[in-house]
């Protein structure tokens, strides 16, 4: 029973965490055969915003499949398929392999701890005495198609020989982009009144969100049917989709998206959006904003 | 003489009160015209509504065309005919595209009413 409750509550924090992913970069609607349908949205992209990424996919997962998108960065390639396949459990995602590895060094000791995975935490410490030691985050091992940066908090504490607080208490927090690592130095001293210190302990969290991707095995490839077609305007320019990704390159601002049928035929859709910069790296992009649903 | 003059007179007035234009979609399916068509007032004649058409003799792939103006979007496809738009003065955004790859040439028609008559109208192809 206990490990039952267990699961669903391990199932509600992966659906909660996939949702509010869900509902930041991508939205789903149906188009009915009202002559003339039309559905019309707003995003707003700012930040440095170099382009817009868009998607549409006609008749994809269902909905309460949860189809997950990297929270950030480019749009996975996804496929259209035109009748929906089984739902499928939560337990039939794959886990996109994301996490940090932290390393801790002072003179010629070191310890590690590998695969922090997102959403997880784990405790590191090192006996180095007094002295500075240098604490190393990277994301070696991590798929390095997903570009989105994971976040983390390091909370670490100079113990003395018997665990009681010496100096340089704190917690540290930030991001880190795939392939890149950060350093910082943590000094440990002598206490006035729990003495010298004897070891460096650290609890380090990851804060990404948990993403989910489709398994390969449910998605089936097929070509854009053709019977919806998206556009997205900005400033004085306009693109077209049937479902291959629209990269609209208009920077900051708002971005018209409208979506329709040249056959009035009624069908629900989902999309996909992110508002990127010159590296790819999702900017600030706003939520969806429905000006017409049809 | 006259008769000539007169002639070329009313095809002049003619062409001013139809408002076409004609374009080619080249092969990418996200090709797409953007047009903007102005209604402006004409004296005291504030205008009502845009009126749109397009048609196309290719068959495949189709051509559709959105006409966005505030709030409101629609699209309109050869088989609805014309459409009468009654959004008010003002710049109506028009997109033009199809829903595959292929060559597409078309042709709009479009003018500015008010009340039933016409009023300035000027296009924009971006």
């Amino acid at each position: 029973m206990k490990k039952i409750a267990q699961k669903t509550l391990l199932s509600l924090i992966v659906l909660s965490s996939v949702e509010s992913v869900f509902a930041l970069d991508s939205g789903s609607q149906n188009l009915t055969t009202v002559v003339g349908a039309t559905d019309y949205f707003k995003v707003t992209c700012s930040g440095e915003t170099d382009h817009l990424n868009f998607k549409l996919l006609e008749n994809a997962v269902a909905e309460t499949s949860v189809v997950a998108v990297s929270p950030i960065t480019t749009i996975p390639a996804m496929t259209v398929i035109d009748t929906p396949p089984e739902l499928k459990p939560l337990s039939d995602l794959k886990t996109v392999p994301q996490f940090l590895n932290v390393t801790l060094t002072i003179a010629k000791l070191s310890s590690t701890v590998s695969k922090i995975a997102a959403s997880s935490n784990k405790d590191l410490s090192l006996k180095g005495g007094n002295g500075s030691y240098s604490l190393k985050i990277d994301t070696i091992g991590t798929d390095s198609t997903l570009k989105n940066p994971q976040t983390y908090s390091v909370q670490y504490q100079c113990l003395n020989s018997v665990g009681k607080v010496t100096t340089g208490s704190s917690t540290v927090s930030g991001s880190l982009t795939t392939g890149k690592t950060k350093t910082y130095t943590i000094k440990c001293s002598k206490s006035k009144t729990t003495g010298d210190t004897s070891s460096l302990k650290l609890k380090i969290t990851n804060k990404t969100a948990i993403t989910k991707s489709i398994s390969a095995a449910s998605v089936i490839e097929t070509p854009p049917s053709g019977n919806l077609t998206a556009q997205i305007i900005k400033g004085q320019n306009a693109l077209n989709t049937t479902g291959e990704l629209l990269v609209m390159q208009g920077g900051n601002g708002d971005y018209s998206i409208m979506v329709n049928s040249p056959i009035n035929t009624a069908r629900n859709y989902r999309f996909q959006y992110s508002c990127l910069n010159t590296s790819g790296i999702e900017t600030k992009t706003s939520s969806l904003q429905t000006i017409q649903d049809q | 003489m006259k008769r000539f003059i007169f002639l070329m007179l009313a095809g002049l007035s003619f062409n001013s009160f139809a408002h076409d234009y004609s374009g080619v979609l080249p092969a990418e399916a996200s090709a797409t015209d953007f047009l903007a068509v102005s209604c402006d007032a004409d004296g005291d004649m504030i205008p009502d509504k845009m009126y749109f058409k397009i048609s196309s003799s290719d068959a495949m792939p189709l051509i559709s065309a959105q006409v966005a103006k505030g709030n409101f979007a629609t699209t309109i496809t050869p088989s609805r005919g014309g459409v009468e738009i009654y959004q008010g003065q003002g710049q109506y955004r028009i997109t033009v595209d199809k829903n595959g790859v292929g060559i597409v040439s078309y042709s709009i028609e479009y003018h500015c009413e008010s009340g039933g008559n016409h009023t300035e109208t000027t296009i924009t192809r971006y």
